[in-house]
């Protein structure tokens, strides 16, 4: 189980969040709602490590991870952009988490056809990143955050930007990935739609 | 402290040791009012201010003649052969002034101010092209048509639309051409002859050859007054970026049939006289007096310069291994630098100028000046370094850790910081980011500027000449020393290992 208590964030004096509790039960999905600019991805960056928190605890599964360094939380990222590493084909992307962990190349070239078989994507592996459509591209950094096999997997906005066929068909497989995984999630999302689809609960931020 | 914190005192020290404490130690050691009033009221000595003042402005009059045009013409047309002119013309930015000198002696076969303004046109053209090119192909032509649509002559159209675009970007080229052309060293000694003296070369004859190192220190002094303020006056304006938010693609030059001869003489006229000087120095190694000979060349390459007691092999090893040691270490501190300054660029915003002001400040010193601070700093123990080999592959990586900085910092800037998040929410340390993100993302730019400060220590030669000895003699020192002795021989070797010279910097910079 995730628990966020308290937690506030500022930047350069400013409030962004303040005072935000909740909690995410394992093998569920919480959807973070909100219009622009209320601080919804400045949450998962606080979960993940990559901003600084003025206040309140971060534990998983009972354990406190606030001042734990974000490469040691063991929590997964899928942003809207994707962020795959340009210099890396698809293969060597998903097994980025592995190498890192000090996992054998075989166990990881294993792991990686595992993944791009789940996504959907089986004969990807060599192909460079960009060559890969919008779509393709989303389920990619999908895989790869799943390759290190994260407690808790984050999700900022990974619809944004998807034409309606694709959109549909990721949601699926999106979906069906986190139950057969019976992964801890969060989504973050301005589409009341996709955070209905996915989640099991849901959290809305105000201004 | 963090780790972090500590290693971005290491550029700050460094420059600090090899160049802020030689300069100051100089000047406290050897200033003397009276010997600067001396200075600038002695007649000899107002003439040699005036004739550096006045030689680096006409050499940008005449940088600027040829390198707008063609700069012009580059970024606005497309044409066949447009890509082999490009590199033609700015392929001397990296050439040692020493080399550009020969070639530029070898046609006009005198020293005398002729020689000195084309061999800086040569040198300099490319820095114009460089930095203006890229401004003026990012203004779209649309914004021209525009403004036709609208009445405006092509004269207007230019001083309305295309200068307020470009001004930031010539300004700051007309200062870096007045400053080398006003601290130039290699191309005074080599074609000013006896009677041309620039206050750089005066630094040094005052200071190597009549010993009136209190009259050397007034001229440096003067001379870094003279740079800062040209530096200071030139500050470009910030708000200068207005259209540069479309990368636009030059258009054919055959839409255009009238002003096509216009725009190939703008840049064939400029090719002809950066190109000439070069191919020069290849001719006058084998050429003289309408017979051709390779007896230089088998001289040389059989391993013996003539009147030097050094061989070709050992010139030649001596200035790769300092080139190699000098872009080894100006890299390593240029990517600390680089990275630290990053880092304040988002946590700090610009609260902290100090790194960036002392690693710029070897643009500002001259070679000869630094030279002369090393030689009177390290003169005494402890630190009696002078006459140590390693400390002039040391100077060189201070001379080129500007250029490698400027390199590597955009390079740094451009990875999105979303990149590292990500490897680290994917397990990776800091250390691991960085090996595995960092440096494969900054390859190319790691290259560039290892090619290029390779370059500058191959070409270097102002500080050299403080601090060389026979059995550290580099290449631009012996070309200097060849060419500056009689015999046809011997001139003829210079030319060669000119040749030899241009050939290592070019391919240490074509994949730069």
């Amino acid at each position: 189980m995730l628990k966020v208590a308290n937690l506030s964030v500022a930047f350069d004096g400013k409030p962004i969040i303040t005072d935000l509790s909740f909690e995410v039960p394992t093998a569920t999905t919480l959807a973070i709602t909100g219009p622009s600019g209320v601080g919804k991805s400045t949450v998962l960056q606080a979960i993940c490590g990559l901003v600084r928190i003025s206040s309140g605890v971060i534990s998983v599964d009972n354990h406190d991870i606030t001042h734990v360094p974000t490469h040691k939380r063991g929590i997964g990222m899928v942003t809207q952009s994707n962020d795959l590493f340009p210099h890396l084909t698809v293969s060597q992307n998903i097994a980025f988490g592995l190498r890192m962990r000090g996992v054998s190349p075989r166990e990881a070239s294993d792991r990686v056809e595992e993944l791009l078989e789940l996504v959907g994507l089986p004969d990807f592996s060599l192909r460079e990143i960009q060559t890969l459509s919008g779509g393709e591209a989303r389920r990619i950094a999908l895989a790869r955050s799943l390759a290190p096999s994260p407690r808790i997997l984050l999700l900022d906005e990974p619809f944004t930007g998807l034409d309606d066929e694709t959109l549909d068909v990721l949601m699926h497989q999106m979906k069906s990935i986190l139950q057969s995984s019976a992964m801890t999630s969060i989504l973050v999302t301005h589409d009341y739609f996709e955070a209905d689809f996915l989640s099991s609960s849901s959290l809305s931020l105000v201004p | 402290m963090t780790t972090r914190r500590l290693l971005s005192f290491l550029p700050l020290g460094f420059v600090a040791v090899f160049l802020v404490l030689p300069l100051f130690n100089s000047i406290a050691t050897f200033f003397s009012a009276s010997t600067t009033r001396e200075v600038l009221t002695d007649s000899s000595m107002l003439g040699v201010l005036w004739f550096s003042l006045w030689q680096a402005t006409v050499s940008v009059v005449a940088t600027m003649v040829f390198a707008l045009p063609a700069t012009w013409a580059l970024s606005r047309f497309q044409f066949p052969g447009a890509r082999l002119c490009r590199g033609l013309l700015t392929a001397p930015f990296v050439l040692p002034s020493i080399v550009v000198a020969a070639g530029v002696l070898a046609i006009s076969q005198r020293t005398g101010v002729v020689s000195i303004l084309w061999a800086h046109v040569v040198f300099n053209v490319a820095v114009v092209v460089r930095l203006v090119g890229p401004r003026w192909e990012f203004l779209h032509p649309k914004y021209e048509s525009l403004a036709a649509t609208m009445g405006a002559s092509p004269a207007q159209t230019f001083v309305y639309i295309v200068w307020p675009n470009i001004r930031s970007a010539v300004i700051s080229a007309t200062a870096l051409v007045f400053t080398y052309c006003f601290t130039s060293f290699g191309v005074i000694s080599i074609v000013g002859g006896f009677s041309r003296r620039t206050v750089e070369t005066e630094i040094f004859t005052q200071s190597v050859r009549l010993g009136n190192t209190d009259v050397a220190i007034a001229l440096a002094i003067i001379q870094m007054i003279v740079v800062l303020l040209v530096f200071q006056i030139s500050r470009p304006s910030l708000r200068q970026f207005s259209s540069v938010d479309v990368i636009t693609h030059p258009m054919s030059l055959f839409v255009k049939p009238r002003g096509r001869w216009i725009v190939l003489a703008s840049v064939a006229i400029p090719v002809i006289i950066v190109v000439l000087p070069l191919s020069a120095t290849l001719v006058r190694s084998i050429a003289y007096r309408g017979s051709i000979s390779f007896h230089a060349w088998s001289t040389v390459l059989g391993g013996t310069l003539p009147q030097l007691t050094v061989s070709t092999w050992r010139v030649i090893a001596t200035s790769l291994l300092f080139a190699l040691a000098a872009a080894a270490l100006a890299v390593s501190l240029a990517l600390i630098a680089a990275q630290h300054m990053n880092r304040q660029h988002f946590r700090y915003a610009n609260k902290d100028h100090a790194l960036r002001f002392v690693t710029s400040l070897p643009l500002v010193v001259s070679a000869a000046t630094l030279g002369l601070g090393l030689v009177i700093t390290f003169n005494r123990d402890p630190f009696s370094w002078r006459s140590h080999t390693w400390l002039i592959p040391v100077i060189h990586a201070v001379i080129a850790l500007p250029v490698a900085i400027r390199i590597l910092e955009p390079a740094v800037q451009a990875i999105p910081s979303s990149l590292r998040a990500g490897a680290t929410t994917l397990g990776a340390s800091p250390w691991q980011t960085w090996l595995h993100v960092d440096i494969p993302l900054l390859r190319p730019a790691l290259l560039r500027s290892v090619g290029l400060t390779t370059a500058i220590s191959l070409g270097e030669f102002g500080a050299t000449s403080f601090l060389t000895r026979s059995d550290s003699t580099t290449m631009t020192m012996a070309i200097s020393q060849l060419l500056g002795r009689p015999g046809v021989i011997t001139q003829q070797s210079g030319y060669v290992l000119a040749s030899l010279l241009i050939l290592l910097t070019v391919g240490v910079t074509s994949r730069a």
